[in-house]
């Protein structure tokens, strides 16, 4: 077992774990250039120097991502010290996290809802769904269902159900964009508790993509 | 995860399922879902002449666990009156079917779904008398 070092920093880090130079929140200490452990911190858009916004462009992401993957690889790290090893990794983990919870819009808006209405926030808006919400699903779901998937006109009728989920989609997520853009600047209840009912409609759409992929590989 | 053999049972062998006319005024329906999974569950229920239920059916769409436990509530909703059926507790489900901690929820939805489709039923009664 390696020893860990005793003068780890904490939370936001004071001192350096290898050459007790103060750090005050950098990867890598500008005194010894040693990575240091991630902050905790840093939330996922801070990780990429990015603003918390709902809005983000993928391109930019990805680019932010591989360029920082590659700062912590572990690769970089083969010749180091366990400690240095261990806190490339963690880096990474951390990193992978954090992207794929921003590059999915649902996975983002959840995150983004809980970072500023609180985790607490969350749990409490886990109520009922709209009776008529979920009759649209209901019937979404039996329309998949009659689908005769040997039948010749199986594809495009799975088709037509895609699309009309990946419209619905599109328009709830167009909402996000309206709603964030506010609630970031004042956190309204009232906002929030739509946000919330959105992500849960989200979670169904996506659902029953998934169902109508698992229905078209079926019919091959 | 490693299902119960009750959950496969009722998963593989559903019982009732099915649709019964949602605006025949002795059917009650109950429409409930859990938005955490974007599980949805539909329970209905044909009530006699004499107050007890007479037939019960179920369309659910999600998980296994979910899916066993309408499944179940519909089996034990057959000859029971109202407020029996409202008795019906999750705990009941969750201990029948040996239900994970994790999906406790699904057997929350079932007992949802059917104080749902009792209070939809009863509704309409008022509605007609």
């Amino acid at each position: 077992m390696t020893k860990m070092p005793t003068s780890v920093p904490t939370a936001l880090g004071k001192s350096c774990w290898s050459c007790q130079g103060l750090v005050t929140g950098e990867p890598f200490c500008p005194t010894c250039q040693v990575i240091q452990p991630p902050d905790p911190a840093l939330d996922y858009f801070q990780l990429f120097g990015l603003p918390m916004a709902f809005p983000l462009e993928m391109a930019r992401l990805e680019q932010l991502y591989q360029s920082l993957q590659r700062h912590y690889h572990p690769d970089r790290f083969a010749a180091r010290g366990a400690t240095e090893r261990r806190f490339s990794l963690e880096h990474v983990t951390r990193l992978n996290q954090a992207y794929q919870t921003l590059r999915d819009p649902l996975a983002r808006s959840n995150y983004l809802l809980a970072r500023i209405a609180g985790p607490a926030f969350l749990t409490a808006s886990q109520e009922a769904m709209d009776a008529e919400f979920l009759l649209e699903v209901m019937e979404d779901r039996e329309a998949l269902e009659a689908v005769n998937l040997s039948a010749g006109d199986a594809g495009p009728r799975l088709e037509r159900l895609r699309g009309q989920a990946m419209a619905r989609i599109e328009q709830e997520e167009a909402a996000l964009h309206r709603l964030f853009a506010v609630v970031i600047a004042t956190p309204a209840p009232a906002s929030l508790q739509q946000i919330a009912q959105i992500n849960h409609r989200l979670r169904y759409h996506h659902r029953f993509l998934e169902a109508v992929d698992q229905a078209e590989e079926r019919m091959v | 995860m490693a299902y119960n053999e009750k959950v496969l049972d009722h998963y593989e062998n559903p019982r009732n399922v099915g649709s019964l006319d949602k605006d025949d005024p002795s059917v009650g329906t109950g429409m409930v879902g859990a938005p955490a999974c974007g599980d949805v569950m539909k329970l209905q229920i044909r009530v006699d002449d004499t107050g007890v239920i007479a037939d019960a059916k179920f369309k659910t769409f999600g998980c296994g666990s979910a899916i066993a436990s309408s499944s179940l509530v519909t089996e034990w909703l057959k000859g029971k009156s109202l407020d029996e059926a409202l008795s019906i507790k999750n705990q009941q489900i969750a201990d029948e079917l040996a239900l994970p901690p994790v999906k406790i929820h699904c057997s929350v939805l079932a007992e949802d779904a059917i104080k749902t489709a009792v209070s939809d039923y009863r509704k309409k009664q008022q509605g007609v008398g």
